[in-house]
């Protein structure tokens, strides 16, 4: 039998070499699915889209997951110039299949740009926005607006029930920086209780913008229809 | 005008990934975007070559295409062929978050990077906003698909000025237009602005770059470490620093960069060779060998393909052998053959590298004691040689140096003499002294053996006398060995026994036995330089000496 000569193989290569099968599964997994949900008959689609939503939610969680385990390498999120309409547009169309008929208004200059690591924000934005359509919302509004010191301020805003008072009241507390990322992982003042969630969603959302120094700008409110989550990042 | 507006109809596409169904899910994308004219390729060498047959508008490659070439050795190798016009993009599939080790390349750069894995929407909206900077930045691509860089410049800052939210792609293409203009000043003030408002690792790179031609090293050098220090994968410092550490003479530390760049990117054929080059000053074989053996094996299906790396590759190995017999050995000097083999195979139609490539294969076999396949290789390159319209100095002085090495003394002594006549070269005098004095040596050793040769029939003979005076020719010559040396003492001796009294011989043969010094227990000619020593004292002794 004729053998191979020995190699060695870093495990952060062999991690690195599974990352990038997973993500070309999950990319095969995009075109596969849209192809099936175009092909499927009406009768069918429910079913069908039952089966791609929690797919769709796995793909998610996967790829935070993936994200969260390499946030703490220096330089691997580098920020570029990036456009607000491009990430939102994103989120939408990979919530279209499983939240069809959820109204979105987008509220943003198509020439707004920032500049930011657009695979993290779009992840973060996709938490927001995933957790309030499971709680409920039927409209959600994304406001992305300039401010005086050149940063992009972001608003979403939500018809759903919105957050419980022990997370708004954690949230409201001042005089606290929560921008140190000097060590491991991420300072977040609650977590969720919510059944059927991780609980790590607004965690997750603190770990993007603490990436881009901006932790502190996070701000939650309930609104007279629903949420509301405010934050800052580098225009 | 909005992202729905994008429509590829009509334009030439490349789509460039190894797995199969994200190929597939990509050109179902174009597809509803409208491309009609896609071509797909599975890898970097069939990328290539659709590249070279085919002017594109638009490459969309993954970064990792499995083995052979990546997508960064693709868009170094479209651009450098100049196969890949300016107006035209190519857009970086990263699918495993490699985005920081291509985005700051400061010399060949992506137009655009989309993450893996993205959707329709992200891919439209990449291509619309492309396209925007594309169609304003059209002028400035056209100006340098012209050659016309000075004008592409002033035509750029034009661009900033009107259009200040492209503030980073026009600063990135004319700060690398301005460095390769050697207008450095200028190149530090399109960096600086960038750093203004944007930590931008490549403008930081930019800068440190800027600075070290304006002669500020130092400052450039603390700028790529502290660029370093926030962005470990960034290569390109790496490969900054090796520079800079060469200039200050600190070929060590150079070294190190360098390996710590290869480690980062080993996929590139030009830092794989800098390495080597590197490590083969720096006498550390080991490195210089395995960085060589990469380039040669990443240069096969390169536009940096060259003879040279074979050749240096082989050169090092030989500093590797040696003529025992181990596996080791072995298996090297057969890796060393195969490469000239190859070698030879690639570059079929120039005589000159097939001349290298025999010269190599003789230095080879002469290292691991294997004469005879020496001198066939030998003889390989002399015909070459023949056969070579005008052969250069050196190739006659590389020729003179097979024919030492393989024994054939009086080939060299021609070669060297119609040299000689010719007329030498000045960068090849010294190159030639050397091989003369190399010549000489080996003919003293010659002429010192027939001498011995003679003086011993003379000894045989009886006739002491002649005998003596033989071997005092032969032991005139610094490379006469102890054996002659031994047989000039045992002939003075001989004659003083015999025929008569003679002290200038006694004191001669003391002259030889301190020039022996002493022989040890081991060697064969211990007892006979003890007895001749002997020998010598009593006839001192009777000498009243």
């Amino acid at each position: 039998m004729k053998s191979s000569p020995d190699t060695h193989l870093s495990t952060a290569l062999m991690s690195s070499a599974l990352a990038h099968d997973i993500k070309n599964q999950l990319q095969a997994w995009i075109g596969q699915s849209a192809q099936v949900l175009a092909e499927v008959s009406a009768a069918d689609r429910p079913k069908v889209q039952a089966l791609i939503t929690q797919t769709q939610r796995i793909h998610q969680t996967t790829l935070q997951w993936m994200a969260l385990s390499q946030l703490d390498q220096v330089g691997r999120y580098p920020s570029d110039d990036a456009w607000p309409t491009a990430t939102i547009n994103a989120v939408r169309e990979a919530s279209t299949t499983a939240y069809p008929d959820v109204e979105w208004q987008l509220e943003v200059d198509e020439l707004s740009q920032g500049y930011y690591h657009e695979g993290l924000v779009q992840m973060a934005l996709s938490n927001l926005c995933n957790n309030a359509m499971q709680l409920g919302a039927s409209r959600l509004t994304i406001r992305v607006e300039e401010t005086a010191d050149g940063a992009l301020q972001w608003q979403c805003l939500d018809n759903g029930p919105g957050f419980p008072q022990t997370i708004l009241a954690a949230y409201s507390c001042e005089g606290t920086s929560f921008d140190d990322t000097s060590g491991e992982g991420v300072t977040v003042r609650a977590l969720s209780e919510r059944e059927g969630g991780s609980g790590f969603g607004l965690a997750f959302v603190c770990a993007v913008l603490a990436h881009h120094g901006c932790a502190d700008s996070l701000q939650l409110s309930n609104h007279d229809d629903g949420a509301r989550v405010v934050w800052c990042l580098p225009g | 005008m909005s992202s729905d507006t994008v429509n590829l109809k009509g334009q030439k596409i490349l789509i460039v990934d190894d797995h199969v169904e994200a190929r597939s899910a990509l050109k179902s994308m174009l597809d509803m975007l409208h491309a009609d004219d896609v071509d797909s390729a599975t890898d970097g060498r069939e990328a290539m070559d659709l590249i070279m047959e085919n002017d594109y508008d638009l490459v969309l490659s993954d970064y990792n295409l499995g083995k052979g070439k990546d997508g960064q050795q693709v868009l170094e190798e479209a651009r450098y062929t100049n196969r890949l016009r300016a107006v035209s993009s190519f857009v970086m599939i990263t699918g495993e978050n490699a985005i920081d080790r291509v985005m700051g390349a400061l010399e060949y750069d992506p137009d655009a990077y989309i993450t893996k894995p993205y959707t329709l929407s992200t891919l439209r909206d990449k291509l619309y906003r492309l396209s925007l900077v594309k169609a304003t930045l059209h002028p400035v691509n056209t100006a340098i698909d012209k050659g016309e860089i000075d004008w592409a410049i002033e035509l750029s800052e034009q661009v900033m000025t009107e259009q200040p939210r492209l503030l980073l792609p026009v600063s990135r293409i004319m700060g690398k237009l301005c460095l390769r203009k050697k207008r450095y000043q200028d190149a530090l003030a399109v960096f600086d602005r960038v750093l203004e408002s944007r930590p931008a690792s490549w403008a930081r790179l930019g800068q440190a770059v800027s600075l070290h031609y304006l002669g500020e090293s130092e400052q450039a050098f603390e700028l790529l470490r502290a660029t370093l220090d926030d962005h470990p994968l960034y290569v390109q410092c790496h490969d900054w620093l090796a520079r800079l550490l060469q200039l200050r003479n600190e070929p060590d530390e150079a070294q190190k960069e360098l390996e710590a760049a290869v480690e980062i990117s080993p996929r590139a054929v030009l830092r794989q060779l800098e390495l080597g080059q590197l490590a083969l000053a720096n006498e550390d074989y080991p490195v210089a060998q395995a960085a060589f053996e990469q380039a040669m094996r990443l240069g096969r299906f390169s536009c940096y393909k060259s003879s040279d790396t074979y050749r240096q590759f082989v050169e090092v190995a030989q500093k590797n052998l040696s003529s025992a017999a181990t596996r080791e050995n072995r298996l090297l000097c057969s890796k060393a053959v195969r490469a000239l083999d190859e070698m030879r195979q690639e570059f079929s139609g120039q005589l000159s590298v097939i001349f290298d490539a025999n010269v190599a294969e003789s230095k080879t076999f002469t290292i691991v004691a294997d004469d005879d396949k020496a001198r066939s290789s030998a003889n390989k390159a002399e015909q070459v040689l023949a056969r070579m319209p005008e052969p250069s100095g050196s190739q006659k002085l590389q020729m003179t140096e097979v024919y030492l090495g393989t024994g054939q003394a009086r080939k060299a002594a021609d070669t060297l003499d119609k040299m000689r006549d010719e007329g030498i070269e000045d960068d090849l005098q010294q190159r030639f002294a050397a091989l003369e004095e190399q010549l000489n040596d080996i003919n003293m050793r010659e002429v010192s053996a027939d001498l011995n040769e003679e003086g011993v029939k003379h000894y045989e003979a009886g006739r002491y006398p002649e005998a003596i005076a033989a071997f005092d020719r032969a032991v005139r010559y610094k490379e006469a060995g102890i054996s002659v040396m031994l047989n000039a003492v045992q002939a003075k001796v001989s004659f003083i026994e015999q025929e008569a009294l003679d002290v200038a011989q006694l004191k001669d043969c003391y002259r030889l036995l301190r020039r022996i010094g002493s022989v040890g227990r081991q060697d064969d000619r211990h007892d006979r330089f003890e007895r001749l020593k002997k020998r010598c004292e009593r006839l001192r002794r009777s000498a009243g000496i």
